[in-house]
């Protein structure tokens, strides 16, 4: 039986070629195999960056909500979810189910957030780190 | 012991290691549940259309622990057992166990590596490992895993010539402080500030874009270590400490697949006297 093994190494690689030709048609990977195209590029590669920001109104003032990690998110966890509901709430997909689920996620992570804005944020990648650096934000909604 | 033999003879170490390493990498998975069961419930988001089907809701603590204790009890059963049906059932337990950890928003793919491990070895049995020309399927498992590497490694190379022969102003990984680049905004990103250490780091400029090319090549050559043992235990180190670099560095967490890259290719042969030694004096 072990000759086999030669098969399932072909499989393997067929499936991952496979899955690299349906994600480049906009599909997704077939799974538990993968295309490993990881970091083709370095990230931030482009001139534009965007990002979906949610921001607290304290008072008068607008404070952009920064990700801390608490002990059932990390940063990493914190960004994927907000750009998810970010994402569908801008393209109005399931519009009142999304927000909804974006107000219960931010409360989650800190009840104190309620007067939530959505915003997308561009900025250039490469003036990271530099003075030049500078976000522009486009109000997306109220949530 | 020559290349034919102590390959063989690795992958049976391997084996038992594969077994160990999965009981382990359960009771992580056991953790990370419990850490994701405490997010609301209405943030389920199944990425794939066969995370939906097996989980359309997360699953409850007993579901997960039930399939996490039927998998520990296989892998339990095959160090004594050794059987290819129960190394078909670990794999599929192993996949569908990492669907609700790393499949929520978008699909996370720091243990694909160990899944693809379980697979390349579901023919592998050491006690019907005997004939000379077993090394064969031994170098196909660590072609398997090493293809996964070697298709990262390619697919930067084809990510720069695309640049460059379109001609756009992208930033490829040749163009001086890439790397430098790609850690600032992953950090960004997160909300991290970048550790001072890390900066000073890449102050070395021309050294960083050597580095990123002698890594690039390694990565997408990863895949001759299936057919040389030095060039594979070389490999071995490479991607180990690529790892460590990819988690401090990029902020990707692979600590899971690190630990594997070890397990799967460690040159064990080389304490084979050690253990020779052993038997003797006991």
């Amino acid at each position: 039986m072990q000759k086999y093994t030669k098969y399932l190494f072909f499989t393997s690689l067929f499936l991952s070629l496979t899955s690299m030709y349906i994600i480049e048609k906009g599909g997704k990977e077939i799974y538990p195999f993968y295309s490993w195209k990881l970091f083709t590029s370095p990230s931030g590669n482009e001139k534009i960056e965007e990002q979906y920001r949610l921001y607290n109104v304290e008072k008068k003032d607008t404070i952009r909500i920064l990700y801390h990690s608490t002990a059932i998110y990390d940063e990493n966890n914190l960004g994927l979810i907000t750009g998810f509901y970010g994402k569908k709430i801008e393209k109005r997909e399931n519009l009142k189910a999304n927000i909804q689920k974006m107000k219960i996620f931010m409360k989650s992570y800190n009840p104190e957030y309620k007067n939530l804005i959505l915003y997308k944020e561009n900025f250039n990648p490469q003036d990271l780190g530099k003075p030049s650096f500078k976000i522009n934000k486009k109000l997306i909604t109220k949530l | 012991m020559n290349y034919k033999e102590l390959t063989v003879y690795n992958y049976k170490i391997v084996y038992y290691a594969l077994r160990i390493f999965g009981l382990y990498w359960l009771l992580i998975q056991y953790f990370n549940f419990k850490k994701i069961s405490e997010w609301p419930k209405e943030i389920y988001e199944p990425f794939l259309g066969v995370q939906r089907l097996i989980f359309p809701s997360y699953p409850s603590e007993i579901l997960y622990g039930g399939i996490l204790f039927s998998c520990a009890v296989i892998l339990f059963i095959t160090i004594f057992k050794q059987n290819y049906f129960l190394n078909i059932l670990i794999f599929i337990l192993i996949a569908i166990i990492n669907l609700p950890i790393s499949l929520n928003f978008s699909v996370g793919h720091h243990n694909h590596l160990i899944i693809v491990g379980y697979f390349m070895s579901i023919f592998l049995l050491p006690k019907n490992l005997n004939r000379e020309n077993d090394y064969k399927w031994v170098q196909y498992f660590y072609l398997g895993l090493l293809a996964t590497y070697s298709l990262a490694g390619i697919s930067k190379f084809l990510g720069i010539a695309k640049n460059l022969i379109k001609g756009t102003d992208k930033i490829t990984w040749l163009d001086k402080n890439a790397a430098k680049l790609n850690t600032l905004d992953n950090y960004w990103m997160a909300d991290i500030k970048v550790p001072t250490w890390i900066l000073n780091l890449y102050e070395y400029e021309t050294l960083w874009i050597l580095l990123t090319i002698f890594g690039i090549i390694v990565q997408a050559s990863s895949f001759l270590g299936a057919f040389n043992r030095k060039y594979l235990t070389f490999v071995m180190f490479f991607l180990y400490i690529f790892h460590w670099y990819t988690n401090f560095f990029v902020l990707a967490d692979f600590q899971n697949a690190k630990n594997f890259v070890l397990i799967a290719l460690f040159p064990y042969h080389i304490l084979y006297p050690l253990f020779r030694r052993y038997k003797l004096h006991n």
